[in-house]
């Protein structure tokens, strides 16, 4: 009997054991960030804004582009580029994934701080207006390139879940371009000024930027007027939108030495040692090349 | 049952990651922060295992042989869903797969004399094949370089995907009648180059002209261990092997200049076409980046499939023990001289590639195997064992 008794002790104390280990088990990691404190910090939420800047465009994207044209011949290997420029190209071509897939994916960031912003305690408000601001300039700026390579895409103003991403119809180019119009002509107002942009704001989108892409916008639809007035009203309204000018020498404007000069209306960063992009010494002007 | 450990921490939750240098401003590289979609439902994968097996000797226990056939049903398998691009994110391993996995062996010994001689013969072959009974998603094709490779419902895991070729053009006229691959003309072409068939007949080759083209899964494994032993003399072979196997090399192992690297060519691609070898294995030599080398080499076909069945003799050694009536008048209770080889014999219908070369790690997955890796070595070696 006493026997019996002393492992029903052992057996309660192992119970006890196991189930004070259970109440105790944290669920969330400490070393790292979750939903629940990475929107804790305005710090935290301009990391998702530098985020969408790097996946709004790149350097690779910018020689890649020309890639597609006469203007720039890639030497080393039979890239996607070549293939679409020979006209060899069908829809297994991983570069119409990848500029579907990037796209796509620049969207989400901007929709994921769109979605959370107002979470972040002891934000100014307009702090917070110009960062919104930004992030929607760069959705218009991802959606055109989306309906410029593929016409109707997949369109959302916020945040898709799995569920939908794989019912969302295909909404008409022209709905999202008149989105994307209407997305500029408000954070045109909300933009600072490029005069007000200095440090490390310099490669933030200005009113300048959104501008000139609503104008850009308008040319790709052949919509003269329109251009003509963005144009002249970028031009016309330097208290505005700050001062531009032709910079002196066509040469040295694209120099490191003369980053964000007087002609620059946005400036998207570059530095090789620290965010290489694609190795140009394989790049070429085609003349020089037997493509 | 059995569970899967080898599963990252905290994957339920969406974490934030910082990354560096992801947006320049002048000379500064400012961080950014990506997330990664945690799965609330994620559960683990789980095993059922059924073994059956018998083991029997017959004669005098000089034959033994034993038996085994597995089934093996993993369900909600850890892997990366196939999700809409739209959705803008990748998602980690995903409860979305459920395969089979079946397949049996064979060991059988056995042991003879014949006079002085004894000898003792082991051998084993097995076979295991899979299926995907359920993937989210239905199907997947992942690519690396120009291998694609398929996850289909009903089809095993990673199947090689692609065109099938049809022989080499033989003339002009018949390059105009052929389909052709999107964006080539006839003029393009040569006779020489590569015929691809259209499978859907719509007059053009493209990515919808795409088979199932083989299976990179080793079938019908085997080996065989043979030991004699003639009074002093005792010699033993090890032999090692795949019956069945098709392996996807790409590179420049397969066309000749591949570009970017060194633009070389193998004594094994001289069989080209030309117009009085027309028989020949390989396409005609084409220029790099010209129409015929997109034609022939742009895209995975079974150009790139090769058999990888293989017999290998792993291990030979010869050896003789000096009687112990010598030995034991120096204090020596053994002495045995020996020369052996390893992988002094390969049999397999492709002399320039190693044929246990793979791109397939043990999960079945890897990029695509250019026969880079570092060839097996041939090793001859000697010794003596002496036991005090």
């Amino acid at each position: 009997m006493k026997h019996i008794n002393f492992r029903w002790n052992i057996a309660a104390f192992f119970l006890a054991i196991l189930f004070s280990n259970c109440n105790k088990m944290d669920l969330q990691p400490v070393g790292e960030y979750t939903d629940d404190n990475y929107w804790l910090s305005a710090a935290n939420s301009d990391l998702m804004v530098n985020m969408a800047y790097s996946q709004m465009y790149s350097a690779d994207k910018m020689w890649n582009d020309e890639a597609l044209s006469d203007n720039v011949f890639e030497g080393r290997s039979n890239t996607s580029q070549r293939i679409i420029r020979n006209g060899n190209a069908d829809p297994s071509l991983a570069l119409f994934r990848d500029e579907w897939k990037q796209g796509y994916e620049a969207l989400k960031t901007c929709h994921i701080y769109l979605a959370n912003v107002d979470r972040v305690p002891n934000m100014s408000a307009t702090f917070k207006q110009q960062r919104i601001a930004e992030i929607r300039f760069i959705r218009a700026y991802v959606y055109f390139r989306l309906v410029n390579f593929f016409g109707a895409v997949p369109f959302s103003t916020s945040d898709i879940n799995l569920a939908e991403s794989r019912t969302i119809p295909r909404t008409d180019k022209a709905q999202i371009l008149s989105f994307i119009h209407q997305e500029l002509d408000e954070v045109m107002q909300i933009l600072p000024s490029k005069n007000n942009l200095s440090g490390l704001d310099k490669a933030r989108a200005s009113k300048g930027a959104a501008c000139a892409l609503q104008a850009r916008a308008y040319l790709y639809e052949s919509n003269w007027q329109e251009v003509a007035t963005y144009t002249d009203s970028l031009i016309n309204n330097p208290e505005k939108f700050g001062s531009y000018s032709l910079f002196p020498d066509y040469a040295g404007l694209f120099t490191v030495a003369n980053e964000y000069n007087s002609e620059v209306i946005f400036d998207y960063g570059y530095l090789i040692d620290k965010k290489p992009g694609l190795n140009t010494t394989t790049l070429l002007p085609c003349r020089w090349a037997r493509a | 049952m059995l569970g899967n450990q080898a599963i990252g921490d905290y994957k339920y939750i969406t974490r934030y990651t910082l990354f560096p240098n992801t947006y320049i401003v002048g000379d500064s590289a400012l961080a950014g922060a990506g997330f990664v979609y945690g799965n609330e439902e994620l559960r683990w994968e789980t095993t059922h295992n059924s073994n059956i097996g018998i083991d029997a000797t017959f004669l005098h226990n000089k034959l033994t042989i034993s038996a085994d056939y597995f089934h093996k049903r993993i369900k909600d398998i850890l892997v990366p869903p196939a999700i809409p691009l739209a959705f803008g994110t990748q998602l980690e391993e995903f409860n979305a797969g459920e395969m089979t996995n079946q397949g049996w062996e064979l060991n059988i010994g056995y042991r003879f004399n014949t006079g002085a001689f004894a000898h003792s013969i082991t051998g084993n072959i097995g076979d295991s094949w899979n299926k995907v009974t359920k993937f989210d998603g239905f199907e997947q094709i992942s690519t690396a370089d120009n291998i694609d490779k398929l996850t289909r419902v009903g089809v095993p895991l990673n199947a090689y995907y692609g065109l099938k070729t049809d022989g080499y053009f033989q003339s002009m006229q018949e390059i105009e009648t052929a389909a052709l691959p999107v964006g080539l003309s006839a003029s393009d072409l040569k006779p020489g180059d590569v015929k691809y068939v259209d499978r859907n007949n719509d007059g053009v080759i493209d990515s919808k002209d795409r088979y199932i083209l083989g299976y990179g899964f080793p079938r019908y494994t085997f080996g065989l261990t043979y030991n004699v032993s003639f009074k002093g003399l005792d010699f033993s072979m090890f032999w090692q092997g795949v019956g069945k196997r098709d392996m996807f090399v790409r590179g420049e192992l397969v066309e000749p200049f591949h570009e970017n690297y060194s633009y070389v060519i193998y004594q094994h691609q001289l069989d080209y076409w030309t117009p009085t070898n027309t028989g020949a294995r390989w396409p005609r030599l084409t220029a790099t980046g010209s129409p015929s080398r997109q034609n022939n080499y742009g895209r995975g076909s079974d150009l790139y499939q090769f058999n990888g069945a293989y017999a290998r003799l792993k291990n030979i050694q010869l050896g003789y023990t000096v009687p112990n009536s010598l030995t034991q008048k120096i204090g020596i209770q053994k002495a045995r001289l020996y020369v052996n080889a390893q992988n002094l014999i390969t049999l397999s219908k492709e002399s320039w590639i190693d044929p246990e070369s793979s791109e397939f790690n043990s999960n079945m997955d890897g990029a695509a195997n250019s026969g880079r890796n570092y060839p097996t070595l041939r090793y001859y070696g000697f010794g003596l064992d002496i036991q005090f």
